[in-house]
């Protein structure tokens, strides 16, 4: 049986080789994870990345270590490691 | 049945009804509403006659009052079985409560852990034991709050909070929405000050 390589990244594990999007809602978070040799996988990431950038969500690529505060993103980025979508934001 | 209206006026019309239009009074009869409204009648009145007593009537000529004037539902009486329904109703509302509260504490860990990704182990350990954590972001230093509303704070450079900053993502936990604002404030610190509403504090 196969097995993968995997980092700690902050305190969560993350698989070598694959990405995750993390999309902020009501339950916390909503995870899709992708491998980046999978094309359908990939392509299936970059449609929720597409759809929730329709939405008007913001999307930060993380750099998974900790202090490192990302960047905005507005294209799918297949190699990223982690990509959190967070809805506009708005005025109180 | 104890909020049923029963003036004498309608008492003696009912009476009427039922005696083909020839007003009769009941015989105080106590142990019930029946003989506690005719004992009321005979001490406030004039007349005690004898009428007849039935309970079925007195409940169907209530339940035809409040139906006819009052255009109400009809009140009946109370069974075991009603009871028994309204407590499994208010049973299956507190489970309901128990289950949004169980579901928002399990969100708000989920979201803690993905917010502690980004934070130093200082800024955890202040926003573990404080409830909130310090971050500077180009010439300004911010205290973010674990909230959803003013919970961005800029600070002076005593570390005075000299500002609120209302501006929030809905619809997630303080902590999803604590990162949010951390994000935004790293990446696109002007986005997120255009879009907050601000109060100064001092």
């Amino acid at each position: 049986m196969a097995t993968m390589d995997t980092t700690v990244i902050g305190n969560q594990e993350a698989t070598v080789g694959k990405g995750t999007l993390h999309v902020l809602d009501s339950t916390g978070d909503t995870k899709l994870m992708w491998d980046r040799n999978n094309e359908d996988e990939v392509q299936a990431a970059r449609k929720m990345f597409d759809d929730l950038k329709g939405k008007h969500y913001i999307a930060y690529k993380a750099e998974g270590k900790e202090g490192k505060k990302g960047e905005v993103i507005n294209r799918f980025d297949p190699d990223a490691e982690r990509i959190i979508l967070a809805p506009r934001m708005v005025g109180g | 049945m104890a909020d049923y209206q029963c003036g004498n006026v309608i008492w003696a019309q009912w009476c009427g009804d039922q005696t083909g239009g020839v007003v009769t009074y009941c015989t105080p009869a106590t142990g019930d509403y029946w003989g506690y409204w005719n004992q009321g009648y005979a001490a406030s009145g004039s007349q005690t006659v004898t009428v007849k007593y039935e309970m079925g009537q007195w409940v169907e000529w209530n339940q035809m009052y409040v139906n006819s004037i009052q255009g109400q539902a009809v009140a009946h009486p109370v069974t075991p079985a009603d009871v028994q329904a309204q407590r499994a109703r208010q049973d299956a509302y507190q489970q309901q409560i128990r289950e949004n509260e169980e579901k928002k504490r399990i969100a708000e860990e989920k979201a803690e852990a993905l917010l502690m990704l980004y934070l130093t182990d200082e800024q955890k350990k202040s926003y573990k034991e404080h409830g909130h954590f310090e971050t500077q972001v180009n010439d300004r230093r911010y205290r973010l709050r674990k909230g959803s509303h003013g919970n961005v704070r800029e600070l002076d450079k005593t570390g005075k909070e000299v500002a609120s900053l209302c501006v929030n993502v809905q619809g997630v936990p303080y902590s999803d929405n604590v990162l949010a604002q951390f994000l935004a404030l790293h990446t696109d610190e002007d986005y997120l000050r255009r879009t907050a509403n601000h109060t100064r504090l001092c």
